[in-house]
């Protein structure tokens, strides 16, 4: 084991990489290092013929990753929508791993991102004393990834601003990246597309031009559609960091990640679990990634300032922290949620109780 | 499935795959005998069938002539099995049988169950000693189907007609599909098959009918239905036919093939009951087709198959490219712009969808998919838009002209013949002239079908000026069909049935002012002996009426239709002496009626009495305005009346400038003096103003008298006061209360807003003027 914080999709899962490219007898795509059918395995989890379980990296409807992968072998590029902690980025993580081995390739978006991040840059020391050539070249994940027939992958595409966003135009519909001052262009090679990730919750972002869109087969992400879901999301999730930040889990933790889910999915969706009540919901999302980071504070409390046991006053913190993201509407909303729902569950009383001292 | 020189098709109602795949057994099988499921009445209309006016979607209409409650239908499209077989035992010359148990006997045992249930209920209602409960449980019962009836409520009985699960999900779950339609759809519907095929699905029938009838019994129908089938296969063997084919629902084909002694079966089918029972086409919809319009062997998407049968016999062509193209194309005619760039991106997503999902090529869902995806950008909304058009289709069958009807039928036919109206499923406006013969005629015709409940037209807005005009929407649905079938028993043209039937249900009425409504929709529907019946009838309800609010209330509809009858050629003699003669009650009882009202009632009657004065301010007639402001004078001087009503009077009076403002003024502080009762002040304020905003807003008088009297209230009385005058003003609508709060700045304080403002410069402001003048023009 290294002492890497978070290691690569094609690192971490490398074994099951492997594992299904033994047994992976279908048609691959040119440079793919899987067929689509074992892409799709890898995200969603099987046994295979040889008696290897893949884990699920995806837990959800099976039919949209196969719309993913099957959209990675025609012309369009992927974008991969939704609100905030949908999996968004973590599935365009593991794709490009199975699809091209690389999941590195990335362009963060911000409001800052520039063309040359997206095309290429100069090493202008190189340019000063050599002129435009080929080696004052500084390429971009894009340029590496058209070359090498693999798998970009873009981050919050609508962050970037709407002038940089149009150079991908080029790219993806005509499959090579023109370098005027050489006088050259890079060719795409077979294999080569991009998976972009944007969310539709944001403030501030700029919406893909009509242009762009048309380039793009768009697959929304949607929340967890069943409890169950949820609770095997995050407890799969909250096990694995649990592991990498050497975070013990204790064995209550299944009980309390039910509880969380449950308050997370009750004021995302404005109504309680048995459809009896109306809820007011809060301003933030309540992402299945934010109960995630709910579970993990509550835990990395736990392990170091209490009793080793996950109690209610470990995640009570956390919970209001994610709850309240509007200092004025939220607490309102938090405060009658307790009193109404929390307080009239029996088994929630130290919930209750924890939450109260906290607001 | 070959035995014993039968072949036996079992298919799936409605299905492409499986039509195609019938066609082409009885291509190679050859058989000299068809047998088909569906009853052997509509034999007789097989002889239509290739007559070049029958056009699929149509459906066979089996009913018993003497309660039409009783009918059946059976639907074809062009790619239903059923159809096909038809079709190729026609153009072959093959005998073709329908043999499933005949409609006489299915018929007869609906209506025997029925009969037996609506006895039962009857014996629970004299039980019963609750009137209410009585009235509601039986109206409820009597809604349901009479097919609903016949389950035991002990055990739910297998009956394929209703079955409460898809047999297809156990064989699709085993497959390792989510459910048994789409398994179907992919190994049946979406291929083109050979014979092989039905060897395959009897077998998983007999499994599948093997399990379920061991937990559950089938119903007496379903054993009925097989015992006959099994008789007719036995029949047509004897009959020296020595290559016979069955076409029947997959369901069947096990209970066919299973050795069931004759005499068993013979004794089953022993003293079935009969009814007399009548077959014809009528034209259907792919609507109707569809499962969602409740018809129980209905398909998800008519609209896809069609396409599928479709491109099938065209033989060209990617499928995938076809039906992108054709929803592209209805999704611009939306106008939603879908790019050509993009189908070829969604063929080649669903052909990788295909490859990926290792189909030989994309299905329906992958297809929708595709179309979620690239031209949906992910979201949903495209294929909620897509539904109703593209995947159910709106085609409309057609039938024959020659087709045995309904003599009420062929009167409807002739009349929209005559009149030159098409029975079309899209929408239509159709604006009618009524000073001109034929709009007068087409108008009869439709209040005619609308007293029937037929609702093929609408009447809507029109936006030309004068009353000669109607708007209609016309939207024809092939279910009326059935209704004009019903109605057969009122009479043998749609004139009389109209008119016989508004007799019978006005008849049951006791209230005038429904009976005037009645009245006004036979004068509309140009039903003139039977306006005449019905005014004998009001007139004779308008004498037993016991209070004089009843007649009050007939009184706008009645002054409508005397108003407006002239359009129409009605003679308005008779209806005006009914008018004198309520007029006449109505002023002598009023006073009365109005002494001992509670504050609801009162209220009411306020209202009735606003209805009534405009009502004759319309009929216009003097000496009735005359009169009717006498009594209302003569009311609003009883200090004994409810406020509300009194108030109520005032304002009718001064709206007819029968009294002047000042009058109004003084009565207005006479009731809002303290030594009146706050309650009593509160109506009397109600009266006169509730719901009249606008009134209030537009009338100065009105206004002037209000806001004097509000101005000079002490301070402490208007306190007191304010809550009352609250209680009237929430009933206005808020844009009035806007127009109120503006009225009052402008009357009042708002001249001070046109001062000076301090520092303003008059001059500089002047020298812009010539040149806002040359922008402005």
């Amino acid at each position: 084991m290294t002492d890497t914080l978070r290691q690569h999709a094609e690192q971490e899962f490398g074994a099951e990489l492997e594992a299904l490219k033994e047994v992976d007898d279908r048609a691959r795509p040119t440079n793919w290092a899987l067929s689509p059918w074992a892409v799709v395995t890898y995200l969603l989890g099987g046994k295979l013929d040889s008696g290897f379980t893949v884990t699920p990296k995806y837990i959800g409807d099976r039919r949209l990753m196969e719309i993913a992968v099957a959209t990675l072998t025609t012309d369009r590029a992927l974008l991969l929508y939704g609100v905030p902690g949908t999996a968004k980025s973590w599935v365009s993580e593991h794709l490009a791993a199975a699809v091209c081995g690389d999941s590195t390739l990335v362009i963060q978006g911000t409001a800052g991102t520039s063309e040359e991040a997206i095309r290429y840059g100069w090493n202008y020391a190189q340019l000063l004393a050599k002129g435009p050539s080929r080696d004052a070249l500084v390429e971009s994940p894009m340029m590496h990834a058209m070359e090498n027939g693999k798998i970009t992958r873009i981050e919050e595409l609508t962050r970037i601003p709407s002038d940089v966003q149009d150079t991908l135009i080029t790219v993806l519909s005509e499959k090579h990246l023109p370098v005027p001052e050489l006088n050259s262009e890079v060719a795409a090679n077979k294999g080569f597309n991009v998976i972009a990730t944007a969310n539709n919750r944001d403030r501030g972002v700029n919406e893909l031009s009509s242009a762009l869109q048309r380039r793009f087969n768009t697959v929304i992400l949607p929340t967890p559609a069943t409890l169950k879901d949820e609770v095997n999301i995050v407890e799969k999730r909250v096990n694995d960091l649990g592991r990498s930040l050497e975070l013990p889990v204790p064995p209550n933790t299944v009980k309390e990640i039910e509880r969380v889910v449950t308050i997370f999915r009750e004021l995302r969706q404005g109504t309680t679990m048995d459809n009896q009540e109306k809820l007011k919901s809060p301003s933030g999302t309540l992402s299945t990634a934010e109960a995630i980071s709910v579970m993990n504070s509550g835990l990395s409390l736990a392990t170091h300032f209490g009793e080793g046991e996950l109690s209610a006053d470990e995640l009570a913190a956390s919970l209001l922290g994610a709850v309240v993201k509007d200092p004025v509407q939220d607490p309102v909303v938090w405060r009658e949620y307790l009193e109404t729902v929390v307080k009239e569950r029996a088994d929630w009383k130290d919930l209750y109780r924890a939450c109260r001292e906290m607001s | 499935m070959l035995q014993d020189k039968v072949l036996y098709l079992g298919i799936r109602h409605h299905g492409p795959g499986s039509a195609a795949s019938v066609s082409r057994a009885l291509e190679t099988y050859r058989p000299d005998k068809v047998l088909v499921e569906g009853p052997v009445e509509a034999e007789s209309l097989l002889k239509m069938v290739g007559n070049v006016g029958l056009k699929p979607p149509v459906a066979q209409l089996i009913y018993a002539p003497d309660d039409h409650r009783d009918s059946v239908f059976f639907p074809f499209a062009e790619f239903s099995p059923e159809w096909q077989a038809i079709l190729t035992a026609q153009r072959d010359g093959l005998p073709l049988e329908f043999f499933d148990l005949p409609q006489t006997h299915s018929i007869a045992l609906a209506r025997r169950a029925r009969e037996e249930m609506e006895a039962r209920w009857r014996a629970e209602a004299e039980r019963d000693t609750a009137v209410d409960d009585e009235e509601d449980s039986r109206d409820e019962d009597r809604e349901a189907p009479p097919q609903e009836q016949e389950s035991d409520s002990e055990e739910e009985l297998l009956d394929s007609l209703k079955l409460d699960f898809d047999p297809l999900d156990l064989l699709a779950e085993v497959a390792g599909y989510d459910d048994g339609e789409s398994w179907w759809e992919q190994m049946v519907e979406e291929h083109q098959q050979d014979e092989k095929v039905f060897a395959a699905i009897a077998d998983a029938m007999t499994a599948v009918r093997d399990q379920v009838e061991n937990q559950r019994r089938l119903s007496e129908r379903e054993r009925l239905r097989e015992a006959w089938m099994r008789k007719r296969v036995r029949q047509a063997k004897s009959d020296g036919f020595e290559r016979i084919a069955v076409i029947c629902g997959a369901w069947h084909v096990p209970a066919l093939l299973r050795k069931v002694p004759v005499k068993d079966d013979n004794a089953l089918l022993k003293g079935l009951p009969k009814v007399k029972v009548k077959a014809t086409w009528i034209p259907w919809t792919y609507s109707r087709i569809s499962r969602r319009s409740g018809y129980g062997a209905g398909v998800a998407a008519p609209g896809w198959y069609d396409f599928l049968w479709r491109h099938w016999q065209q033989g060209a062509g990617s499928l995938a490219s076809g039906w992108l193209t054709l929803a592209a194309r209805t999704l611009r005619r939306e106008g939603i712009d879908v790019a050509p760039a993009s189908v070829i991106e969604a063929v080649r997503l669903a052909d990788s969808l295909a490859i990926l999902r290792e189909r030989p090529q994309p299905g329906l869902r992958d297809m929708q998919e595709a179309i979620r995806t690239t031209y949906g950008m992910g979201e949903e909304t495209l294929l909620a838009l897509l539904e109703a058009t593209l995947l159910v289709g709106e085609r409309l069958g057609e039938v024959p002209e020659d087709m045995p009807k309904t003599p009420l039928q062929e009167d409807f036919e002739a009349c929209c013949k005559r009149l030159r109206l098409k029975r079309e499923a899209v929408e239509k406006i159709v604006d009618l002239d009524l000073r001109k013969d034929s709009g007068r005629e087409r108008s009869a015709l439709f209040h005619r079908l609308d007293i029937l409940d037929i609702p093929w037209a609408k009447a809507t807005y029109s936006s030309g000026k004068g009353t000669f005009k109607e708007s209609w929407q016309l939207k024809w649905d092939p279910a009326l069909e059935l209704k004009l079938i019903e109605h057969s028993i009122w009479g043998t043209t749609v004139a009389m049935a109209a008119g016989a039937f508004a007799l019978s249900q006005l008849r049951e009425t006791e209230r005038v002012a429904l009976l005037t409504e009645w009245l006004d929709r036979l004068l509309l529907a140009d039903l003139r002996d039977a306006a005449q019946e019905a005014i004998k009838v009001l007139k004779a309800q308008a004498a037993l009426a016991s209070h004089v609010s009843e007649l009050m209330q007939a009184l706008p509809g009645l002054v409508q239709i005397i108003r407006y009858g002239d359009v129409r050629n009605t003679h308005s003699a008779t209806l005006e002496r009914l008018l004198d003669g309520f007029m006449v009650r109505i002023n002598a009882g009023l006073t009365t009626q109005c002494q001992q009202l509670d504050e609801e009632a009162a209220r009411e009657m306020a209202d009735t009495m606003t209805g009534a004065d405009s009502a004759l301010r319309l009929l216009d007639n003097n000496q009735h305005i005359d009169d009717w402001q006498a009594v209302l004078q003569r009311m609003a001087e009883l200090d004994t009346l409810p406020g509300v009503i009194v108030g109520r009077c005032y304002r009718l009076l001064e709206n007819a400038n029968v009294v002047d403002s000042g009058a109004v003024s003084t009565a207005l502080s006479q009731a809002l003096s303290k030594a009146m009762d706050p309650q009593q002040t509160a109506a009397w304020l109600e009266g006169l103003l509730a719901g009249s905003g606008l009134m209030l807003l537009h009338d100065d008088g009105l206004w002037e008298v209000l806001d004097e009297y509000l101005c000079q209230l002490h301070p402490e009385r208007f306190e007191e006061l304010t809550p009352l005058l609250r209680r009237t003003f929430a009933t206005f609508a808020f844009g009035e209360r806007r127009g109120l709060l503006r009225k009052a700045d402008a009357d009042g304080p708002a001249a001070a807003a046109q001062e000076d403002e301090p520092g303003f410069d008059h001059e500089r402001a002047a020298k812009v003027l010539p040149l806002l003048d040359q922008i402005l023009g």
